[in-house]
């Protein structure tokens, strides 16, 4: 024994006590010996939790056996009680064991008593293993159904349909109420019935050689499959299969997710963006054949009105020069309209390509001025270039840089009357960058304050005293291809003085 | 110099206006609406030049081009191209198809003596 055993001892002899605990301490049973005499002292000791034992005298002065045996049975009824007594009859002994004594030993007959001791002791030892062993096993039931109970709750309300399939004979064991809805199936019809028994799963030969696989590879997965309800409706299903063993027997376990709505989404989804790019396919093509309709007419009238002012078939009149003069220039506005119109739908519906490539910005206003200078001398204007004498070099697309300087050129000579169009070069911070200003000066009519924020916008054209000449869209144009190129378009201008349109992009 | 220029073009505006051009500037204009018969007086007429515009009934310039040019009797023919499709790309396209140059409509007949010029071997400039 690991520790003194505590024994709480009632007795009023001291020689028996002295007797009693020497015969113990012979016995080989090492113990701390509490006596007590009285039932006061009795009820007191044995609220002491290390008292392991009770040794009780049967008869003693106002206080007996029986009755500290009673008191012990209410208060400890797990410490075994030996009754130690001289005057013991044998039906006093009977008594004292069916009232809950553990035994009883004559004070003449002690030798048994350390027996008796250790009986009790390990009577009690094994009482208390066999208690321990029994509430642990009540603790795994109750996990065990704690644990069902929470499988079940998750099985009867899963958003997912579950079937549960014994791997051995195909037959379904279990189906959770989401699946029976989903399938439009009885539970009574799924369950005890073969896999392949079920309209669901009609394709027999597929639904067996998928049973085959799931057997062999524990897993399976279908990212969409079509079942057939009981109705005859087909649902789109995602359809997830595990096996697994449930003690002696392996289960399949199939959650079945259906995605029929998810799948209508997607194939609207599909449709829709067939229907955008056919619509969008048709827009090009409509702008295509619009500008080759276009084109072809103004071919016989700008070819035939070219060729009578160049006098091909014979002089004119200074009247019937000065008319077709007219048609020419209003057929080429047209045209230009047209052209400007086919720009703006590329732009908007994303179509420029635009390639950068090193662009030294000399170049491009070289020949931007040649090919405009003829106009502006025609009127009388003279056409500049200030430029420094090291090139300016940026990453644009050329293409798209000599419309924009080309368009703002082209106005700036169509409303000057007097004067000089010119072309700045130069470079500009902004932001901590460096950026390309490429200016268009003139000394032309200017723009009013008031008319000044209209002047990027479609179809904005500026009044002036010798009505419209341009399209209205050349600036919001110029202006979105700037911006395409990285860059942007400012200007300054003061009524009946001139503007500059200053085109700025960034260097790096 | 007189240079024989086939034209096959099916609009009947644009095709009167370019056998003026021609024969105003001197030259022979040949001409056909028509591509297969375009195809056929190539082969057999030889002209200098042969103007084509791309869309024409029964095959299109894309067909005449591509016949002409694997044809050893035509493909030495300078092809220009003379259409209304001016939208971006179409130039590169043809030219990728084997025409020798594009010219979109409308012409412009002030600039027209000079497109046709080097293809007619004379000086570019003043004809």
């Amino acid at each position: 024994m690991q520790n003194p055993l505590n024994i709480l001892h009632l007795e009023d002899n001291r020689l028996d006590a002295e007797l009693i605990r020497e015969t113990l301490t012979a016995q080989g049973i090492i113990a701390n010996m509490s006596p007590v005499q009285t039932e006061d002292e009795f009820r007191c000791s044995l609220k002491n939790g290390s008292v392991g034992l009770i040794l009780a005298d049967y008869a003693l002065p106002g206080f007996d056996g029986m009755t500290a045996l009673a008191i012990a049975r209410e208060n400890r009824p797990e410490l075994p009680c030996i009754c130690v007594s001289g005057t013991i009859g044998e039906e006093v002994a009977i008594e004292s064991l069916k009232s809950g004594a553990t035994d009883y030993v004559l004070k003449h007959h002690l030798q048994r008593l350390g027996l008796s001791v250790r009986r009790a002791l390990s009577d009690v030892e094994e009482r208390r293993q066999r208690a321990g062993a029994e509430q642990a096993l009540r603790r795994v039931e109750e996990a065990r159904r704690d644990s069902e109970l929470r499988y079940r709750r998750l099985f009867e309300s899963a958003k997912d349909g579950i079937l549960i399939i014994d791997a051995d004979s195909g037959k379904i064991v279990d189906v959770n109420p989401f699946l029976i809805e989903m399938l439009a199936y009885s539970k009574e019809e799924l369950v005890s019935r073969e896999l392949w028994q079920i309209g669901v799963f009609k394709d027999i030969g597929a639904s067996r050689s998928a049973f085959a696989e799931l057997q062999e590879r524990g897993y399976i997965r279908f990212e969409d499959l079509p079942l057939e309800t009981r109705d005859g409706l087909t649902r789109q299903v995602e359809f997830v299969s595990n096996s697994y063993l449930v003690g002696e027997s392996r289960v399949i376990q199939c959650n079945i997710r259906d995605i029929s709505e998810r799948k209508c989404l997607e194939q609207n989804l599909r449709e829709k963006n067939i229907e955008l790019e056919n619509a969008n396919l048709a827009k090009d093509r409509f702008l295509a054949n619009m500008s080759h309709e276009l084109r072809t007419p103004l071919n016989a009238i700008i070819g035939f009105t070219g060729t009578l002012l160049m006098k091909l078939p014979g002089p004119l009149n200074a009247d019937q020069e000065h008319q077709l003069s007219t048609v020419q220039s209003s057929a080429r506005h047209l045209l230009s309209l047209i052209n400007d119109l086919l720009d703006l739908a590329k732009i908007e519906s994303g179509k420029v390509e635009i390639k950068y490539e090193p662009v030294v910005c000399q170049g491009v206003v070289e020949e931007v001025a040649a090919a405009l200078r003829p106009l502006a001398e025609g009127k009388g204007l003279e056409f500049k270039i200030k430029a420094p004498k090291s090139s300016l070099r940026i990453a644009a697309d050329r293409r798209i840089l000599s419309q924009i300087l080309i368009n703002l050129s082209n106005n700036a000579i169509k409303f000057t009357e007097k004067g000089q169009v010119r072309i700045e070069l130069g470079k500009r911070q902004s932001n901590g960058q460096t950026l390309a200003s490429i200016e268009v000066i003139d000394t032309g009519i200017g723009i009013r304050a008031e008319d000044q924020e209209k002047l990027f916008q479609a179809f904005q054209q500026v009044c002036t005293e010798h009505g419209s000449e341009g399209t209205g869209l050349g600036l919001f144009l110029s202006q979105k291809l700037a911006i395409l190129i990285k860059g942007k378009i400012e200007f300054e201008s003061e009524y009946g003085k001139g503007s500059t349109f200053r085109l700025l992009i960034p260097t790096d | 110099m007189t240079a024989r220029v086939l034209v096959i073009e099916d609009n009947p505006a644009s095709l009167e206006l370019m056998i003026y051009l021609l024969e105003s500037l001197g030259h022979t204009a040949l001409h056909t609406r028509d591509g297969e018969e375009g195809i056929y007086i190539a082969r057999t007429q030889l002209p200098d030049l042969i103007l084509c515009d791309v869309q024409l009934p029964g095959i299109d310039g894309h067909e005449v081009c591509r016949q002409l040019k694997s044809h050893p009797a035509s493909c030495a023919i300078p092809l220009v191209a003379l259409t209304a499709c001016a939208m971006v790309g179409d130039r590169e396209k043809m030219l990728a198809e084997g025409f020798n140059d594009y010219l979109s409509k409308p012409i412009n007949p002030e600039k027209f003596m000079d497109q046709i010029a080097p293809f007619l071997g004379i000086q570019t400039g003043k004809g």
